[in-house]
């Protein structure tokens, strides 16, 4: 099911909202956000339930282990076992296929008669995110930096809580511990409001501006090889603020969904284009996965305290599998080396950087991000190359269908993404003037939802 | 800050609007009429649900109607507005009202939506041209399969005793399955859902409000505010990869479906699967004491194929016309009667393009008022061929 339908709006999130707030004990309310959390996620396929309800018990049973047991043998056991499950099952799930794909290729370029073949394995929904959660929860545990929970349906109601459930955020038990303690003291009045400017804003961001523009360049890239250059730069730049309203947005939604349950989930964009440099860009871009990356991976792999090169060696090795965690393919790969390397030529060049005008620094920035959602897009190498090769070589060619509806949204798009204050900095509290204009803007957004099937959001993919 | 009135905050409006477009919504599919939200007759005067194929008895006349293809490929330049007088029978068929009241039928015409002739107007019609050509009533049954079962109720409803059959086997459509009668839709799937307890009436008010609950004129409305966006201009036309355009020889355009030229006839359809179904139909009519008539109708593809500019285009059509002719051979070889309409409709359009006219719509898939003489004029030498000396009275 997706936030941007019909189907959810109508029925799903009233009958959610409704049986919740008539329900008064804790366990009650956790239970009923777990069911209703399967329930979303069965309206995609409700035969990967049960990969969810296996990751959830034991990282629920290796929580309850960390909580009895001091013995350090026991605990890296707790810490161990569930960990291999999550990531074994991840690694069959999503990284099979590629893997299998990748061990052909070599072996056809080195000529070996060796040929991997596997079932077509379908890639569950989320399934990245949920366990980033439950992986998260026990490392956590491990460390003390959180008691594990002894109720089940409080843990499993945080892994497969509907509003971050399929794309995130990558919310830690610890940011959301405290709400789900007190989830039967909250009073619905208090964040209604907010939650629903929230999910309004969220909602706009996605119909509006993301699904606009992919509407003109998805088919233009389909037919990527018949681009002109300018078309080329106008998609890519197209391509980078449909990529940060769609996920935005979709991370508005759910903060906002959050809040109608009494649940704060914590910001997962900052302006990201507004950044100054590759350290602030990745400070302000999916802020739950990048922290994650830098708690569960750099910073165990030594961070920066090991001289130059470890350090080097540590971002390189943590973008690459940052990449690689948004999709298996190379291109996601390269894309992650690419802004390992942004970040350690930074840190390399960080005083020449930093002198340079700040309008200069956002410029450049914004441009190097351009320059690596090529990588991000393309289905395959040649067809990045290719793009890269037209943006920075001169094609001509015929003008992409939708030219002027592209630069219409572009120009919306650049403001409020430049420009425009983010979710965050709002108040949340509206004018009637503006109030209307938002209600207006929503008003359109259902009218699209009518108009067609809806757009799943691009972050459901990874 | 000064204080702010909470209806003007989302947390009012934004709930408040969904509840208002969730009832409008409902509002409008049980009550606005489904002819206010389609373009065409089919869409209009079809009952999907119920036991009649169109509503029954009704007349339908709109001046601007146009074609599927032009709306399946949001084509608005190419549309061909014209007006469609459309009259629907008791039984839900449609034919003059008082056809079926006045009996002495002398062949039934069962098919698909070329033989019911929604982009003609009465008169104009298959079963109407060949009720002027013989000089005896066919009664129009289509849409609709011929199972005997069917056959044998239609036949004593409308009178018809030792007439002809004829079925409509148009080019891309599957054979209807062997000795079996499907239920008519949902009021059928209701019936024998419900049992005993089922009465005709409640199963067909049941299944006409599920259908009408089905089609939301605020989405139509949606939709087509949306599409007039999607110019190529402002948006891309998503739906432009539906259908392609073919540059006829004359210079004209002609729209046809995409997938017309993609696949290759063969693995599309299985002729074998029509033959053995005519050859047991023919059979099991005889022993009715009716007769079986088998017409062949060629999509739009393949009767103006040859007459345009795309090589692609020509060789698709010389494909599927060669399966029709094969399907033609094997029928006479078992002695089933068979009419191909192909050649007489690919002359004729030859003949019709020299001073701009045409047999088939430029914007939809079925044939025009034109297309439909051509083959009523091919289809009523047999019917008389077989009609003589079968008893039935002519008028």
């Amino acid at each position: 099911m997706l936030f941007n339908s019909l189907v959810f709006l109508y029925a799903f999130l009233p009958v959610t909202y409704l049986v919740f707030w008539r329900l008064k004990r804790k366990t009650d309310r956790y239970a009923w956000l777990t069911f209703t959390g399967y329930v979303f996620y069965a309206f995609w396929d409700y035969r990967f339930c049960g990969l969810m309800a296996l990751s959830t018990l034991v990282a629920y049973l290796a929580g309850l282990g960390l909580r009895a047991w001091d013995d350090p043998r026991r605990r890296r056991l707790c810490l161990i076992a569930p960990i291999t499950i999550d990531l074994a099952l991840l690694g069959f799930f999503k990284y099979a296929d590629f893997g299998m794909d990748t061990a052909n290729r070599v072996a056809a370029w080195l000529d070996i008669p060796l040929y991997f073949s596997g079932p077509d394995i379908i890639l569950p929904i989320g399934i990245s995110f949920y366990t980033f959660h439950t992986i998260t929860y026990i490392v956590d545990a491990y460390r003390r930096t959180i008691v594990p929970t002894r109720n089940f349906f409080e843990f499993s109601c945080y892994v497969s809580l509907f509003s971050q459930l399929v794309a995130g955020p990558i919310v830690r038990f610890r940011q959301i511990e405290q709400d789900l303690e007190h989830i039967d003291q909250h009073a619905p009045a208090r964040t209604w409001s907010i939650g629903w400017s929230f999910f309004t804003l969220g909602m706009i961001k996605k119909v509006l501006l993301a699904d606009t523009l992919a509407a003109v360049i998805d088919p233009a890239l389909a037919h990527y090889a018949d681009l002109s250059t300018l078309d080329t730069w106008l998609c890519m730049l197209g391509f980078s603020y449909q990529i940060y309203f769609d996920f935005s947005g979709y991370s508005d939604m759910a903060v906002g969904l959050g809040h109608l349950f009494g649940l704060r989930i914590p910001q997962n964009f900052d302006s990201p284009y507004r950044a100054v440099d590759p350290s602030d860009f990745w400070r302000r871009w999916h802020i739950s996965l990048s922290s994650c990356l830098r708690d569960y991976l750099y910073i165990p792999l030594g961070g920066s305290r090991d001289g130059a090169w470890h350090t080097a060696r540590n971002i390189m090795i943590t973008m690459l599998l940052g990449g690689l965690w948004h999709g298996a393919r190379w291109t996601f790969v390269n894309w992650g080396a690419y802004h390992g390397l942004l970040l350690v030529a930074y840190r390399g060049a960080r005083p020449a950087w930093d002198a340079l005008p700040i309008v200069i620094q956002r410029g450049a920035m914004f441009l190097l991000v351009l320059v690596g959602w090529v990588f991000f897009r393309a289905d395959s190498w040649p067809m990045a190359t290719h793009l890269l090769s037209t943006m920075f070589g001169w094609v001509s060619g015929p003008v992409i269908p939708g030219l002027w509806g592209l630069i219409a949204v572009l120009a919306a798009a650049a403001v409020a993404a430049h420009f425009g204050r983010n979710s965050w900095e709002l108040s949340h509290r509206w004018r009637p003037a503006a109030g209307a204009g938002l209600a207006a803007l929503f008003a359109i957004c259902v009218m699209l939802l009518y108009v067609g099937k809806p757009t799943p959001f691009l972050y459901f993919q990874f | 800050m000064p204080r702010l009135r909470p209806s003007w905050q989302p947390g009012f409006l934004v709930p408040a609007l969904l509840a208002a477009t969730l009832v409008t919504d409902i509002t409008l599919r049980l009550t606005v009429p489904l002819d206010r939200v389609s373009y065409r007759v089919w869409e209009a005067m079809r009952t999907f649900g119920a036991e009649t194929p169109f509503r029954p008895q009704t007349h339908y006349d709109r001046p601007r109607v146009y074609g599927n293809l032009a709306a399946t490929g949001n084509q608005r330049d190419l549309r061909q507005y014209h007006r469609i007088v459309f009259t629907s029978d008791s039984l839900g068929y449609h034919n003059p009202p008082e056809l079926a009241a006045r009996g002495g039928v002398a062949a039934i015409l069962f098919g698909r939506s070329f033989s019911a002739g929604t982009e003609v107007n009465d008169g104009e019609d298959l079963a109407a041209q060949l009720t002027r050509l013989s000089g005896r009533p066919v009664y129009n049954a289509a849409p609709g399969d011929p199972a005997p079962a069917v056959v044998n109720d239609l036949a004593e409803r409308v009178g018809m005793d030792r007439g002809v059959v004829i079925f409509e086997h148009l080019e891309s459509s599957d054979a209807p399955p062997i000795d079996a009668v499907r239920p008519r839709g949902m009021s059928g799937r209701c019936r024998s859902l419900l049992g005993p307890w089922s009465t005709p009436r409640l199963c067909v008010v049941l299944a006409g409000r599920v259908q009408r609950l089905g089609i939301s004129p605020v989405a139509v409305f949606a939709t087509r505010a949306y599409r007039r966006l999607q110019d190529g201009r402002w948006l891309p036309n998503a739906a432009a990869e539906n259908v392609m355009r073919e540059r006829l020889a004359n210079g004209r355009d002609m729209l046809v479906y995409a997938h017309s030229e993609r696949l290759p006839p063969a693995p599309r359809r299985s002729h074998a699967t029509v033959v053995r179904y005519a050859t047991w139909l023919a059979a099991r009519l005889a022993l009715q004491h009716h007769k079986l008539i088998v017409v062949l109708v060629p999509e739009k593809h393949t009767v103006y194929g040859p007459f345009t500019q795309s090589p692609v285009a020509r060789r698709a059509a010389e494909e599927t016309a060669a399966a029709l002719d094969r399907v033609d051979r094997a029928l006479r070889e078992r002695g089933v009667t068979v009419v191909n309409a192909t050649g007489p409709l690919r002359e004729a359009a030859r003949r019709a393009m020299a001073r701009d006219d045409y047999v088939y719509w430029l914007d939809d898939t079925h044939w025009n008022a034109a297309g439909v003489r051509v083959t009523a004029e091919a289809v009523a030498p047999v019917l008389d061929s077989l009609l003589a000396g079968s008893g039935v009275r002519t008028r």
